[in-house]
């Protein structure tokens, strides 16, 4: 199952098409503040329109406002009622869990796996857009101690990623941080282990001078990695 | 193999693993007096392990109609509540104008700036405006001030109770003029009994309190604030193994990640500054590094423009990125424009 995401997300000014397959975990990654808690919190109101979105936050940055400010903004004037309507009908669809550690994360994608899978059954509104935001705030407390938990740990949850978005054609959105490297550069948090195991990589970042934002294809499974595109929020 | 999944120690997994119980069925039809002679340990080890170990198997096969997942919200009931939160105000209406109204509660908010600009006078202001009444829009609660760097001076805490107390008094006249005059029965020796100070000494004392704080809150529930002083201070001396430094760090945000949104408060948390050197150029950058800028959910930056001091919002999810400027008086952090008393409209 394909659709064209990213299309609905930034409009007009893209130079091309990024596409979300049905199966895809894409993970993005940016310094702080470049705009990764809003691009999936636009995503999460243009997906919400027809399917069921699952959204979980460890940094208490799920902001009902802004999607009911970014709803607001593409329907027609109408009646405040309508209005009120529409945004209940497209904002229930959105669940918002917090979670504050790594084996909570666990036993809730073991909860939502039972769920699709009672789900697959029955027809109706079907749950198609999971967010993490963000990964790397839950790994980096186990991760680098002298035993290896921390990296199982990781790649298990990365897996457990993978099969859901597999399995019950799940589109994964997971956001990951980047730490300052050699010479100042900034290279995505959780390291080289990490690298492996999302489809596709995206890379996000601010120009603080023109407030536009920056964001380019690291790894994509059917596009040419290195293309960029800029929009503003 | 799932016994890897339950947070208990790398110990006792170890233990479990070598004793042969590999997954969370094998565990579920042994006594906790058994489990503890089979694995050497103490037997409220064992209870724990058991407990945890039939919680997840409960949530496991627990399959709720109503919710996707325990615990989930959805947004539009998120909308609601966001709209009943209340704001503690910083006293400076310029400020609050680009916080949206103030430091929003089951947030962590961190502020950061150069020495001398005003965080310990903005944390004490805070600590003191959480507790305004209901009546006035405040939230009438209590505080926690963790104070790491010992420059929490009770006399200067005690000024600004006073003039939050004058003030308040002033809009009471203002507002009612009309009715019988009531007097504010609040005194600033009340005000200062309603923060609970600590005082720490090291980074181990600092993980500790942290720990503590939940057993504090679920006694104290009107708690509406915790504000650190600063954050970075026992973290940046002596601090030999970086990765170990990051580990406790984002351990410790999700902690109070955790406690802002159980207890609905707000955790105000204050930085201290560094100079990065990027591309043959240096600049000042809040310090802790670059992991822990993306842990906290607002980033507020204090900055000298000229003689005025600025506050300016670096990260924020539902807040445009402004500026403002404020001063710190005499009683207190108020707009910079005016140099007499102004009655704070609320």
């Amino acid at each position: 199952m394909e659709w064209n995401c990213w299309k609905m997300l930034k409009g007009i000014n893209m130079s091309f098409l990024l596409e979300f397959k049905g199966l895809i975990c894409c993970s993005e990654m940016g310094p702080s503040s470049s705009g990764k808690t809003q691009v999936c919190l636009r995503t999460a109101s243009n997906v919400a329109r027809n399917h069921m979105v699952l959204y979980l936050d460890t940094g208490n940055s799920f902001s009902p406002q802004r999607i009911a400010y970014f709803l607001g903004k593409t329907i027609s004037p109408s009646s405040a009622q309508a209005k009120n309507q529409f945004l209940q009908k497209v904002m229930s669809n959105i669940s918002c869990h917090s979670v504050f550690d790594i084996f909570a994360m666990f036993d809730v994608l073991h909860q939502l796996e039972s769920y699709l899978r009672c789900q697959d059954g029955r027809g109706g509104c079907q749950m198609r857009l999971l967010i993490v935001d963000s990964i790397s705030s839950l790994i980096s407390p186990v991760l680098g101690s002298s035993s290896t938990l921390g990296r199982a740990l990781m790649t298990s949850a990365g897996y457990l990623l993978k099969k859901l978005a597999h399995q019950h054609n799940l589109a994964v959105l997971i956001i990951n941080h980047t730490v300052g490297g050699e010479g100042g550069s900034s290279k995505p948090a959780l390291g080289d282990s990490w690298k492996c195991i999302p489809h596709s990589r995206l890379f996000l970042s601010c120009d603080r001078g023109s407030n536009t934002y920056n964001v380019s294809i690291l790894r994509h499974p059917s596009m040419a990695s290195g293309k960029a595109a800029r929009f503003v929020i | 193999m799932e016994i890897w999944r339950l947070p208990i120690s790398a110990s006792q997994r170890g233990k479990l693993i070598s004793a042969g119980y590999t997954s969370l069925s094998s565990l579920s039809s042994i006594s906790s007096s058994d489990l503890a002679r089979e694995l050497n340990v103490s037997e409220s080890e064992a209870m724990n392990i058991l407990k945890v170990a039939s919680h997840s198997r409960g949530s496991e096969t627990s399959n709720a109609s109503c919710s996707i997942v325990e615990g989930a919200q959805s947004a539009w009931d998120m909308l609601h509540d966001e709209e009943s939160l209340m704001h503690i105000t910083t006293s400076s209406a310029d400020l609050d104008n680009i916080l949206g109204g103030g430091i929003h509660c089951k947030e962590v908010t961190e502020i950061g700036g150069v020495p001398g600009i005003g965080k310990t006078q903005l944390g004490i202001q805070i600590a003191v405006n959480v507790q305004i009444p209901n009546d006035f829009g405040g939230l009438g609660g209590k505080a926690i001030y963790i104070d790491t760097e010992g420059s929490f001076m009770v006399e200067r805490a005690f000024q600004i109770a006073e003039a939050c107390i004058e003030d308040m008094s002033e809009y009471n006249r203002f507002l009612r003029k009309d009715f019988q005059e009531c007097k504010i029965k609040m005194q600033p020796q009340d005000i200062l009994e309603n923060i609970f100070y600590f005082r720490i000494c090291s980074y181990t004392e600092q993980i500790a309190l942290i720990n503590y704080l939940d057993k504090f809150l679920s006694e104290h529930k009107d708690v509406k604030v915790i504000v650190v002083d600063s954050v970075t201070f026992h973290f940046r001396q002596d601090f030999d193994d970086m990765a170990l430094r990051t580990r406790v760090l984002s351990g410790m945000a999700l902690k109070l990640m955790n406690l802002a949104k159980r207890f609905s408060l707000a955790v105000v948390l204050l930085n201290q500054v560094t100079t990065k050197h990027t591309e043959a150029s240096f600049q000042l950058a809040l310090a802790l590094g670059d992991s822990w800028s993306h842990t906290c959910t607002n980033r507020i930056v204090l900055y000298w423009n000229g003689n005025e001091r600025y506050a300016y919002i670096d990260k924020s999810p539902s807040l445009r990125s402004a500026s403002a400027a404020y001063s710190v008086t005499a009683r207190g952090i108020r707009n910079s424009s005016s140099s007499c008393k102004r009655i704070k409209m609320m």
